[in-house]
């Protein structure tokens, strides 16, 4: 049975972002104003025929550093 | 066999209107096959009779070009140009275009670009050592003036700036694809004019390093050779034009093929290494990168220049999208792909290597006799047609070509017209601070420009960068020019002067300029005017380049850079390169202590100057050829002055006059200048007055009356200006400026055109 | 000495650190593929710059898992010096074998230039040789080095910024090329024998490509402890 995650990966809070701000500033620019935060990370679609549990494990070994960023699994 | 049974379920009509084929050309092929072609054959001769692989409408008139020396070792033909550096080693090199793809695309286009242009290289057995680009973007100070066309950068957004769009995509491109490969890009141009604002041109110049007794070509030999390919998987990358195949119809949206290519730097590093690998080991006999056309170009030109037969099977070509037609596959611009042909005893040894660098080998076919190319896919015959017929029968235009009209007119320039500046320093500030003349640091900067421990530093930023070559005691210049605005005014000239600069740079870094490349971007060649155009640009590189003794060994033309029916300057870019008889000569332009002279006979004109662009808002005058001879003599009395070690730094005057160029010396090397300016009838014409034949150099005052014998010697003029040091930069007539204002001019010129926060 | 100079598929300055070592340095050196596992027998490893697996998920994090670094570990362990340039020093953080992160820089934008760097320290096993201040070429598009305020207390409290952005007096220089915390270049591990920094030494060991030969500096020091360390070991063994 093949099972399908989404995995989130975003900078921490405390981790400063330029990427995000850049494209926050853009934002304005382009007359979002009430646009107040942007984060930029990047996702993962993952396919597995395997145990759940190793998704995050993945996520914490791999796609995500977890000294600067932090991950979301999601099950689809 | 008969390869109709793949008959395509539509009209063939339409698509050979879409391939840009020509009724009486598509009436050709029939002959040539004595049958309709199908679909897929179609798209094969559409292809490979392109301008880009036939050069159907340039080959005439580059057919005249000088293309043989004494250091000449390969000529145009082959993947690159190759020249003798030393008895073991020799510097491999060519420049190439990639400006359609850069306008749509201006990221993915000039990464693109890069990947190309460097497969062209190792696929000589040549280890790139470095890059160089020459780029040319619409004013940008013009914002939003353009009209926006669908697929274009920018036109999500119509208030939003195109030329910088333009600008950071195409650096951030090479950047990342140069500095992730690890080649350094080490010099280059960028330049600014409206007419370029529909069409960027993004020409990419690399060189090589082979050795001598290991130069592979693309030339299939031996009967039963394996047609070997390697890299990445094919895509629908790149495949132009509308929906083909009746299969296509049926795929869902995320099949959807994509003209834009997309680069994979990283593959790139590994098939280079494995390439070089394969060749090391002599474990093949053929190589030739998939670029243009893909596989189709590729495996017709081994074919072709080894005058063989080839077979393959496209079953056994590794795909990435689902369902694809043999039409699509063979026709796939998928980037980092290699095509080789190894001997059956061999391909162990082949796949071995490519499994060191995590990559297979995937058999394609076969070197077959006879001169047949037949595509398969399994039993199915998608294609098979005679190899001559598509390259040696390609059609060969000569189109009509007029002189435009008003040309007269735009040649002439009454000086009485134009005023003299009541206040010269301040238009030497404005001159630097302007795109076209400010710091270029935010350019290089993002440039890996020293890996490789290569690059000399003292000449980034210069008039051409110096490279050592490990393992020879000689190192090379390069250099990469184009005159465009000049060529505006008259082509011919235009393409003599940037012959003229390429060389003089290269000669100013310390090197002899041996032999050259060329990049030739025009617009529609069926118009008269455009094809004048590059008749007189071709008719003058060829002039230049036999005077002055430095063969072309290669190039590329690109056509059709219009927008709306306009077309873009003639634009001939010219990659220069020289050879040092050591690395310890390499000359840079930052201002030594000593004395500065002026030397060469050149005379400066306000013709077609930056001067009379950015202050008075005219490109006019007749602009005057280089004295071939002159400039002779220029390059002897560098190359003496500076292995004699009497020459302490160089820099050819150039755009803005030698106010501009002594200010960029001063600049480079944080030193103020004094000096007096030889007089002219006007003072605008002594200090931003152009023209070739003309080089400051720097010479201890212990060095003088050497200089001067050498001037002697080679029959060219010299003269001494003043002399470095101070904090100011005082040149008579006329300017005084504290080095503080000089430093901070175009220092940031680029980061507040171009830097927009909330850009990519 | 006996210099490794690992290898991974997309490595790019491991030509120009042998050349460096061996040409200029005058050492024993040897590239070693990332697919070794064992790193005996030799003094001290390099781990070069350059773009590992094409830095595709992050820097560093995919050579981080090759079969070579469980080498690099137990060498370490064992007390051989280690030093990580560039994406060295981002596989080494990736490791966890130096403390830290590496994220994009500050200003968005790829990097190549020479700097001025301060040395912090003049005992350690790669600083002890040359001046306080050094003159070498970043590249870099990923070297803002990032630690939480408790890690960054830590590496000052224990001695272990090795270097950090800074002219010396009198000469201009944008104050944080990176926007690194604390303007760290690089930094030691707790035991001093693995350092990680992003400047490229191994540019500036000629004139001709870097101006200055302040990147000797570095390997001299190493080379300097190495040459103490087989002399003591000779001592003890007559």
């Amino acid at each position: 049975m093949t099972d399908k995650y989404l995995i989130t990966v975003l900078p921490k809070n405390e981790v400063s972002d330029p990427q995000g701000e850049a494209i926050l500033d853009s934002a304005h620019a382009l007359g979002y104003p009430e646009i107040r935060s942007i984060r930029a990370g990047r996702s993962f679609l993952i396919e597995t025929d395997g145990d759940p549990n190793r998704i995050a494990e993945i996520s914490d070994k791999l796609l995500a550093n977890p000294i600067v960023e932090r991950f979301e699994v999601k099950a689809l | 066999m008969n390869a109709t049974q793949n008959k395509p379920t539509r009209a063939v009509k339409p698509l050979w209107q879409e391939l840009g084929l020509t009724r009486g050309e598509y009436d050709h092929i029939v002959s040539l096959l004595g049958r309709e072609p199908n679909e897929t054959e179609l798209g094969i001769y559409g292809v490979m009779w392109s301008e880009h692989c036939s050069y159907k409408n340039s080959r005439k008139l580059l057919s005249g070009l000088p293309t043989t020396g004494s250091h000449v070792l390969q000529g145009p033909g082959e993947n690159a140009g190759v020249i003798a550096l030393d008895e073991n080693l020799a510097v491999c090199f060519k420049i190439e275009s990639h400006n359609h793809p850069s306008a749509i695309e201006p990221y993915q286009g000039a990464a693109t670009g890069v990947g190309g242009i460097l497969r062209d290289i190792f696929a000589m057995g040549a280890r790139p050592i470095a890059l160089l680009d020459s780029l040319h973007f619409g004013d940008p100070h013009e914002r939003g003036k353009c009209r926006e066309r669908p697929g274009m950068a920018g036109s999500v957004d119509p208030e939003s700036d195109r030329v910088a769009t333009l600008v950071r995509g195409v650096v951030r491109g090479i950047a990342d694809y140069g500095n992730c490969v690890g080649i350094p890009t080490v010099a280059g141009e960028t330049r600014f004019d409206a007419n370029y604002l529909g069409n960027p041109l993004v020409n990419v110049m690399a060189v090589g390093i082979v050795p001598r007794d290991r130069i592979m070509r693309a030339r299939a030999s031996g009967i039963g050779g394996r047609v070997l390919y390697y890299g990445g998987p094919t895509g629908r990358d790149g495949i132009h034009g509308a929906t083909f195949s009746s299969e296509t119809f049926e795929e869902g949206v995320e099949d959807k093929r994509s003209a834009v290519q997309i680069g994979d730097p990283f593959m790139e590093k590994k098939i280079l290494e494995a390439t070089l690998e394969l060749i090391e080991s002599d474990a093949v006999d053929a190589i030739q990168d998939m670029g243009a056309a893909g596989l189709t170009c590729s495996s017709c030109e081994m074919a072709s220049r080894g005058e063989t037969g080839i077979e393959i099977d496209l079953a056994r070509v590794p795909l990435r999208a689902a369902r694809m037609s043999p039409y699509e596959i063979m026709l796939s611009e998928s980037q980092e792909r290699m095509l080789a042909v190894v001997s059956p005893e061999k391909w162990e040894k082949a796949a071995a290597i490519l499994a060191k660098w995590d990559m297979k080998a995937h058999d394609l076919g076969e070197i077959k006799p006879g001169r047949s190319m037949v595509v398969k896919r399994g039993d199915e015959i998608c294609a098979e047609i005679p190899v001559p017929s598509l390259t040696d029968a390609a059609p060969l235009n000569s189109p009509a070509m007029r002189e435009p009209d008003n040309r007269e007119a735009r040649l002439a320039l009454h000086l009485d017209d134009i005023p003299e500046p009541a206040d010269p320093g301040a238009v030497l500030l404005r001159l630097l601070d302007s795109p076209e003349l400010c710091s270029r640091a935010w350019i290089w900067e993002q440039y890996d420009h020293m890996v490789g421990t290569s690059t000399a530093l003292k000449t980034i930023g210069g008039d051409a960068a110096v490279l050592r070559v490990h393992g020879s005691e000689k190192a090379v210049a390069v250099s990469v020019d184009s005159c465009a605005r000049a060529a505006s005014l008259d082509p011919k000239t235009g393409a003599m002067l940037a012959v003229a600069e390429s060389a003089r740079n290269v000669a100013c870094s310390g090197a002899l300029p041996v032999a050259a490349t060329n990049c030739c971007n025009f617009g529609n060649p069926n118009r008269p005017e455009i094809y004048w155009q590059l008749a007189q640009s071709i008719e003058g590189m060829s002039e230049a380049c036999r005077a002055l003794d430095t063969p072309i060994t290669g190039g590329n033309v690109s056509l059709y850079n219009e927008t709306d029916g306009e077309a873009i300057s003639p634009t001939l870019t010219i990659g220069m390169l020289g050879i040092l008889d050591a690395s310890a000569h390499a000359t840079g332009i930052a201002l030594q202590a000593g004395n500065l002279f002026l030397i060469g006979s050149g005379a400066p004109s306000l013709a077609a100057s930056e001067y009379l662009y950015q202050e008075h808002h005219r490109i006019a005058g007749r602009p005057a050829a280089p004295d071939f001879a002159d400039e002779r003599a220029i390059q002897k009395l560098l190359l003496a002055g500076i292995q004699g070690g009497l020459i302490r730094a160089a820099h050819d005057v150039s755009l803005g006059g030698i106010a501009v160029t002594l200010a960029e010396m001063a600049r480079a090397g944080r030193m103020g200048i004094r000096v007096d300016l030889p007089g002219a009838e006007r003072t605008d014409v002594a200090l931003f007055g152009e023209g070739p034949g003309r080089v400051i150099v720097v010479v201890e005052e212990k060095d003088e009356e050497k200089i001067m014998e050498l001037a002697r010697k080679f029959a060219t003029e010299i003269r001494k200006l003043g002399e470095a040091g101070g904090g100011e930069l005082v040149m008579k007539p006329g300017i005084r400026i504290p080095m503080s204002e000089i430093l901070a001019a175009g220092r940031d010129t680029f980061t507040k055109l171009f830097e927009k926060r909330g850009s990519r | 000495m006996r210099f490794a100079v690992v290898v991974f598929p997309g490595s790019n300055c491991d030509k120009d650190c042998v050349r460096a070592l061996r040409d200029v340095m005058g050492q024993d050196v040897a590239e070693v593929w990332h697919t070794e596992t064992s790193l005996s027998g030799f003094d001290a490893v390099v781990l070069p710059g350059g773009f590992s697996y094409g830095d595709y998920l992050r820097c560093g994090a995919i050579a981080r898992f090759s079969k070579i670094m469980r080498a690099v570990k137990e060498h370490a362990d064992r007390g051989g010096l280690v030093l990580g340039i560039c994406n060295g020093f981002q596989i080494l953080v990736e490791a966890h074998l130096l403390p830290g992160a590496l994220i994009r820089n500050r200003s968005l934008k790829f990097m190549c230039r020479p700097v001025w760097l301060k040395r912090e320290r003049r005992d350690s096993l790669f600083t002890a040789r040359g001046e306080d201040f050094l003159r070498l070429p970043i590249a870099h598009g990923e070297g803002q080095y990032f630690i939480d305020a408790e890690g960054y207390r830590k590496l000052e409290d224990e001695g272990r910024i090795a270097y950090r952005y800074e002219a010396p007096p009198g000469i201009e220089q944008a104050e944080n090329p990176n926007g690194s915390v604390g303007r760290i270049a690089g930094i030691l591990n707790a035991k001093g024998n693995i350092l990680g920094m992003m400047p490229h030494p191994e540019r500036a060991c000629e004139e001709f490509t870097g101006g200055v030969t302040h990147g000797r500096w570095i390997f001299e020091s190493m080379i300097a402890h190495l040459t103490g360390e087989r002399a003591a070991r000779a001592g003890i063994a007559a």
